[in-house]
């Protein structure tokens, strides 16, 4: 008997919200309840926005859901370690005494006159020098 | 006691340029630099002269003419000193190292001696005197320089090749057993060549070189043909370097 009412309730206070539920037999016959006093500005926004609530809801419902369902066919979860470095051993080649020498030689340079020496006036004399 | 503390006040404040040690290329940077100065003094001092032919411009030019062959004279030599130390630097022996120094020493006094000579100008005949018979010199000095700069040049692939004999001589008694072996034995041959057109490039290069300082051949011509041959040397050497290499590397047991 409680519950019959508490579903009435919530019916004509829908009905109260949505009009256009009365179209539906099982909201024709309710008995004259009293429903909550709302004033109108939030009986706007009640509804458009409880149908979006109740979207969400469900959503979320669904996901949740759906989540422990998987949980129950998935295996563990499989850490990977990383691999252990590797290094290399250390080769060590052998440096020859000759090599310097044969760098010395290849960088050394065969141009001459190396230092060169700028030219410098041979005749100083105070008159002009004829061609 | 006083001194002393006079001694060490100087030492620790003065500065480091005061104390700088004089070598060859200090002294050949600091000589072009007064040469430079004096020159452009001179020219200034000539033009002067030339355009007023006064007592005091003639004085004044002839004065900074002297000034800047003085400058010229010690820049020479200062160069053939820097010239010289490089040789030496170079650790190398040769009769022709020798010869260069010799050559150089001879330069360097000249030079010297020119700039003694060109203080005591005072007229403009001294100044003629001493350009005519300065030119009389010019040629063969050059001649002495360009020798030198080829010497220079030679010092340090004799030295190459000292130091590549040295190596030969502590590597080969390791590599003589293994004389059985093709590459060790073609290795060793090749040396031997390499070693031999060394010696036959520098007795050309000694021709070459006695040839120019004949006067026998254009400036142009002989440093081409000495730098042929010096290319030459360097070749022979770089080859027997490698050798060595793959002896020390491949045959020598460690």
């Amino acid at each position: 008997m409680i519950k019959t009412m508490w579903i009435d309730k919530i019916k004509s206070n829908l009905l109260n919200l949505y009009p256009e539920l009365g179209h539906f037999p099982s909201f024709q016959k309710l008995p004259q309840l009293i429903t909550a006093k709302i004033n109108p500005g939030t009986q706007r926004v009640l509804r458009y926005v409880l149908p979006v609530i109740a979207l969400l809801f469900i959503i979320f419902f669904g996901l949740a859901l759906g989540k422990s369902i998987s949980n129950l066919f998935l295996q563990d979860k499989i850490s990977i370690t990383a691999p252990e470095q590797i290094t290399k051993t250390p080769v060590i080649e052998y440096q020859s005494a000759v090599e310097p020498i044969k760098q010395e030689i290849e960088k050394f340079s065969l141009s001459v006159p190396d230092p060169v020496l700028p030219t410098l006036d041979d005749n100083l004399s105070l008159e002009e020098i004829k061609k | 006691m006083k001194r002393l503390f006079l001694f060490l006040f100087l030492y620790l404040f003065l500065p480091k340029s005061v104390l700088a040690e004089n070598t060859p290329e200090s002294d050949y940077q600091y000589q072009l630099s007064q040469y430079r100065r004096f020159y452009a003094e001179y020219q200034i001092y000539k033009k002067d002269y030339q355009a007023n032919r006064t007592l005091d411009n003639e004085q004044k030019a002839l004065q900074s003419a002297e000034s800047a062959i003085i400058a010229r004279e010690r820049t020479r030599s200062s160069f053939v000193r820097m010239l010289r130390q490089s040789i030496t630097s170079a650790n190398a022996t040769h009769p022709l190292i020798q010869e260069g120094l010799n050559r150089a020493d001879e330069l360097t006094n000249y030079y010297l001696t020119q700039a003694d000579i060109a203080a005591s100008i005072e007229t403009q005949k001294d100044l003629a005197e001493y350009n005519s018979t300065y030119q009389l010199r010019v040629k063969t000095n050059q001649t002495s320089l360009d020798i030198l700069q080829v010497i220079n040049k030679l010092a340090y692939l004799i030295s190459f090749r000292q130091k590549l004999d040295q190596q030969f001589a502590i590597l080969k008694p390791q590599i003589e057993p293994k004389t059985n072996l093709a590459l060790v034995a073609n290795g060793l041959e090749e040396i031997k060549l390499e070693q031999d057109k060394i010696d036959q490039n520098l007795d050309l290069i000694t021709t070459q070189l006695t040839t120019y300082a004949d006067q026998s051949y254009g400036r142009e011509n002989a440093y081409s043909k000495i730098t042929y041959s010096l290319g030459q040397i360097q070749y022979s050497e770089r080859r027997i370097a490698e050798r060595l290499i793959d002896f020390d590397k491949n045959y020598v047991d460690r």
